[in-house]
């Protein structure tokens, strides 16, 4: 017994050793994890930036550079200015379409979210379920039809071939649903007294207290839109309507005439905005995703 | 009676449009098997011409079995390192460090994909590229990365999982974030070590949420098309060919718009059932609260 | 909903609803701007002095055709010319000739299209080319120029049946470019005009330098896909991948296979070429990283861009049969969909004349189709000291293979081409399996052609009219 006693300050030290040691090496393999990762994730973005910096002449150079070595600035004038492409109507044309469907979809999705969420009324659950499996439909499926379609209702080379599809989405709406449900009902029975029609209830009460989920929500709709490459192939086709992930393929050149610095000018040139909105927003944005919670 | 009525016009832009450019599509597609339509000249009956081709067609096999390989891939890594890169982000650290971890995690996320897929052109270029010029500084032979069909479609999952992890990361960290801390501290209390409390703690609560990521990952994978548009072309040969590039081009190189729905209805059904037997398979794994 | 109204124009606003507000009335704003260009209204307003509006289309760069565009506004005072590019870097002639069946499918205004010889067999086809000759009888300067400043090999390439669908702006054949600081400083002679694939392969022996190291030199690129870029090589081994009619696979003639293995070779076995997969060639030959190259005509202009002037030009080394140069044509044509012919004719012969001519040959583009233009001094001036090569090939030339389903024959060859230069086939199982694909689809279009010819020419024009 004694000599139980006695060794166990004696084991606890060494398992303390080991506990420490075992944290120590833990935390050395997580930090290792992520710090990897986000050289593997960021390194192409910097050789990018270091390559648009760079003479045109020498941008095929090897070894490659990872931060930028020289100042070439004027790639992104040639960008700016180059004839292969309308630089600034092209960069408006993404960015209207991505707006026009991001506020579409914020209300479209939200309007019908509160419905679901928050009315009372035959067949909701049936019509609910349909926009639920949805979901499942990938838009491949229905490529070939919609086109037809677009093309009836005389909507070929126009932005809102890509607009009017995308004016709702049954994601949005499951994920608003959500946000919406987390409301306590008190606030609704309170407005109700008040004699609040339901437009008030929806616009006033409800819509303001689910801004983390409706920004999560913009965000997804934005970069969806704004990085879509399969729609504007199949829809556009005049010059002036093309939009912005065409045009960096266009620089790729005719018959590969192109410049890779200048191309890589052009991708940063298309990076940049969402970069901004992104490092201002963060926090915002994965608390959108986190308050809604997607548990199913 | 008010209530209803709001009710439905609540509802009623979201399904109008739902209707319109969903319902009529999948509607006229059942139709548009049976037909034979080069967009041209007027379509014509087909009857089963179309379906039966779907057997013949010794391409569909191919790209269907990329597809599926393309999925399974993506689909796991890019799910499995959206989790692990979320643990590691939701830890106890300085916050300029997390903001700068997050932002580079999430970077290539925020960007057209179709351009990053020129740039890893630029990257995986077999002779002179920049990924093999480094592998030979530090003595590794250069790697057919784009060029050799085994390996393009090793680099067309790896672009995927460079690209897309970093957004299964934000939704597996949103998932964590809404474990209640609690939760944690009582289990440090009763002893359970770091690995344990994964095993007990994190994994059944991030269940719905994985859940939900593995589904919205493998309709995603199924759609990728600027990918292999930018990064193969569906080559070498057709080994990187994934089924909308080729529903592309038979419909819109070929001009074969009934075999192209023909072949869209098979990936259809093929979705549907993966869909229902993940939600029959779901009740196994998925602990909701 | 009733009460809506108060909440917003009630006196206490607060500001998150100015907010809300403002939003949506940008909104408002973006859709106002997006509606009057996009949503197909009925017939614009048309301008004071009714012009007629004529879209022309063209794969070339748009740059190129600004200063016609201009000369356009005073010389066709009728006319409002729009030039548009339709070309999305991808596919070639195929992807370009795709994307136009769907333009014209689309019901869109296309009045003028530029076209070449690779995809006139499908325009044809798909009845999209109205014939010129009626135009050009009526027209007989035009005619003259058409016969007289015209070659006949150009001329006749963009006639089907006889009958001139194209009035022919530019060409192009593929010459062998060469780095001539590199020939100098490995003591190499300039190739002379006869020289063969054996004294291109020592050449390319002498020259290569790779090592996989940031100064790797490779010794010779080729595009490794598209029916020019390999009609190329294949014509100098008096050999083509289809027939002399365009309608069937020659894929199973031995010389084909001698063909593929050669330049197969000097990627895998002798490692002087690189893997054509992503391989940008301008860049690389202008770096010095890439000794030679095959390109035609318009491979000049990226040289003039960089600065580039140490190189020069040869024909293809040669293997067997008599002397052949790959040519190909393209031209400006009526579309069948326009509402304004005669207007479309005088944009046609605009866009075809001397002035569009010299814009293009100082661009470094193409060939020009008229004699008296590449004569000028001006075309050897945008040019290394062997240009001239360029028109006096023309004396042997040979079409390109262009059969009437080259969007779908092109990327079947490329697709077997590339399981040949990363080493998986051998030469033999990828041509068995493309002779196998390119026999069906050939098959498909004599089958196509019979029951087209039975649902007769009424059902064409419905199918033409019911698409306007």
């Amino acid at each position: 017994m004694s000599m139980l006693q006695d060794a166990s300050p004696h084991l606890s030290r060494i398992s303390r050793f080991f506990q420490t040691f075992r944290v120590f090496l833990g935390e050395t393999v997580i930090w290792t994890f992520l710090i990897v990762m986000a050289i593997i994730e960021f390194a192409p973005i910097s050789w990018i930036l270091a390559t648009s910096l760079r003479n045109p002449s020498e941008s095929f150079k090897l070894p490659p550079d990872f931060w930028p070595t020289s100042f070439h600035w004027q790639n992104y004038l040639a960008v700016i200015n180059s004839p292969q492409i309308n630089f600034l109507l092209f960069f408006w044309n993404s960015l209207k379409i991505a707006l026009i469907t991001t506020l579409a979809q914020l209300l479209t999705c939200s309007m019908a979210a509160f419905s679901f969420a928050r009315l009372r009324y035959p067949g909701r659950d049936l019509i609910f379920f349909l926009f639920l499996s949805s979901l499942m439909v990938p838009a491949t499926v229905i490529m070939i039809p919609t086109f037809i379609l677009i093309r009836m209702l005389g909507l070929l080379d126009s932005h809102w071939a890509l607009i009017l599809p995308a004016t709702t989405s049954a994601f949005g709406v499951f994920l608003l649903r959500q946000a919406f449900m987390g409301i306590p009902s008190e606030l609704f029975d309170a407005a109700k007294i008040d004699g609040a029609g339901y437009w008030r209830m929806y616009w006033q009460i409800a819509l303001p207290l689910v801004g983390p989920a409706l920004s999560a929500l913009a965000i997804f709709t934005f970069l969806g839109s704004w990085n879509n490459f399969l729609g504007p192939i199949l829809y556009l086709r005049s010059w002036d309507n093309y939009t912005f992930p065409i045009a960096i393929v266009m620089l790729s050149g005719y018959m590969g005439t192109g410049n890779r610095a200048h191309v890589l000018a052009a991708v940063m040139i298309s990076i940049l905005p969402v970069l901004l909105f992104f490092l201002m927003a963060q926090r915002f944005v994965i608390r959108g995703i986190a308050v809604t919670g997607l548990k199913g | 009676m008010q209530e209803i009525v709001a009710g439905y016009l609540f509802i009623a832009p979201a399904f109008i449009s739902l209707f319109i450019f969903l319902v009529v599509p999948i509607l006229a597609s059942f139709v548009l098997v049976f037909m034979r339509y080069d967009v041209l000249s007027p379509p014509s009956w087909n009857g089963f011409e179309n379906l039966s081709q779907l057997s013949r067609d010794g391409r569909l096999q191919q790209v269907y079995w990329n597809t599926f390989r393309f999925v399974v891939f993506a689909t796991f890594f890019n799910n499995l390192l959206g989790l692990l890169l979320a643990m590691g982000v939701n830890r106890a650290m300085p916050s300029i460090i997390k903001y700068l971890l997050r932002t580079a995690l999430f970077f290539p996320v925020l960007t057209t994909t179709a351009s990053l897929a020129l740039v890893w052109n630029f990257l995986l270029t077999q002779d002179r590229g920049v990924v093999n010029y480094l592998l030979q500084q530090v003595g590794l032979p250069p790697v057919p990365w784009l060029s050799s069909s085994s390996w393009a479609m090793v680099s067309v999952v790896m672009f995927d999982v460079w690209r897309a992890c970093g957004f299964l990361m934000v939704i597996y960290l949103a998932g964590l974030q809404a474990i209640p801390e609690v939760l944690y501290e009582a289990a440090a209390i009763d002893g359970a070590s770091q690995l344990q409390r994964v095993r007990y703690i994190t994994l059944p609560l991030i269940s719905p949420t994985a859940f939900f990521a593995i589904i919205i990952s493998i309709i995603g994978a199924a759609q990728v098309f600027d990918n292999v548009w930018v990064l193969t072309g569906g080559g070498p040969g057709d080994a990187t060919r994934l089924i909308v590039l080729y529903v592309y081009e038979i419909g819109f190189k070929r001009f074969e718009m009934g075999y192209a729905a023909a072949v869209s209805l098979t990936l259809f059904a093929i979705l549907v059932v993966l869909t229902l037997l993940q939600f029959r398979l779901s009740r196994r794994w998925v602990h909701y609260d | 909903m009733s009460t809506r109204g108060e909440s917003i124009f009630g006196v206490a606003m607060s500001r998150r609803e100015l907010l809300r507000w403002t939003a949506m009335a940008s909104a408002g704003a973006l859709l106002a701007a997006c509606a009057p260009g996009a949503l197909p209204t009925a017939e614009e307003p048309a301008p004071s002095k009714a012009k007629v509006r004529i879209i022309a289309t063209t794969q070339m760069p748009i740059s190129q055709w600004e200063p016609a565009m201009k000369r356009a506004v005073e010389q066709l005072p009728d006319i409002d010319l729009m030039i548009t590019q339709t070309n999305i870097s991808e596919g070639g002639w195929a992807g370009y000739s795709d994307r136009i069946v769907t333009q014209i499918a689309g019901g869109e205004q296309l009045d003028v299209i530029m076209i070449a010889v690779e995809g006139l067999g499908l325009l044809t086809d798909k009845k999209i080319l109205m014939p010129l000759d009626d135009y050009f009888l009526a027209d007989p300067a035009e005619k003259e120029i058409l016969e007289t400043d015209i070659h006949p090999v150009l001329r006749e390439m963009l006639q089907v049946d006889g009958k001139q669908m194209e009035y022919p702006f530019s060409w192009n054949n593929m010459v062998l470019y060469y780095n001539t600081k590199i020939f100098e400083e490995e003591g190499i002679d300039p190739p002379s005009k006869d020289w063969t694939w054996e004294d291109f392969l020592e050449v390319c022996l002498k020259v290569a330098r790779v090592t996989g190291g940031a100064d790797d030199r490779y010794a010779y690129s080729f595009w490794g896909s598209g029916m020019f870029g390999m009609a190329a090589w294949y014509f100098n081994n008096d050999t083509s991948p289809l027939n002399d009619s365009w309608t069937a696979s020659n894929l199973m003639d031995p010389k084909v296979a001698e063909t593929l293995q050669f330049l197969a070779d000097l990627i895998l076995k002798y490692r002087v070429s690189p893997n054509p997969q992503g391989w940008e060639e301008w860049a690389q030959f202008h770096a010095g990283h890439l000794v030679m190259r095959t390109c035609g005509r318009w491979c000049i202009s990226g040289s003039l861009n960089e600065g580039f002037t140490t190189y020069d030009l040869q024909y293809q080394p040669h293997r067997s049969g008599p002397f052949k140069t790959v040519v190909g044509t393209d031209g400006w044509g009526i579309s069948t969909s326009t509402k304004t012919p005669d207007e479309a004719w005088t944009v046609v012969k605009f866009l075809s004349n001397k002035d569009a001519s010299i814009d293009m040959t100082k661009a470094g583009g193409n060939i020009p189709a008229l004699r008296s233009v590449a004569e000028m001094p001006i075309f050897a001036e945008y040019g290394p000291p062997n240009t001239a090569i360029f028109y006096e090939s023309l004396d042997f030339a040979k079409t390109v293979p262009s059969p009437k389903n080259f969007n779908i024959i092109d990327p079947i060859l490329n697709r077997h081409y590339q399981t040949i230069w990363n080493g998986e086939k051998s030469v033999e199982e990828a041509l068995i399996a493309a002779h196998a694909e390119v026999t069906a689809e050939m098959e498909k279009l004599q089958a196509g052609r019979a029951s087209f010819a039975s649902a007769g020419l009424g059902t064409l024009a419905m199918a033409c009219g019911c698409n306007q």
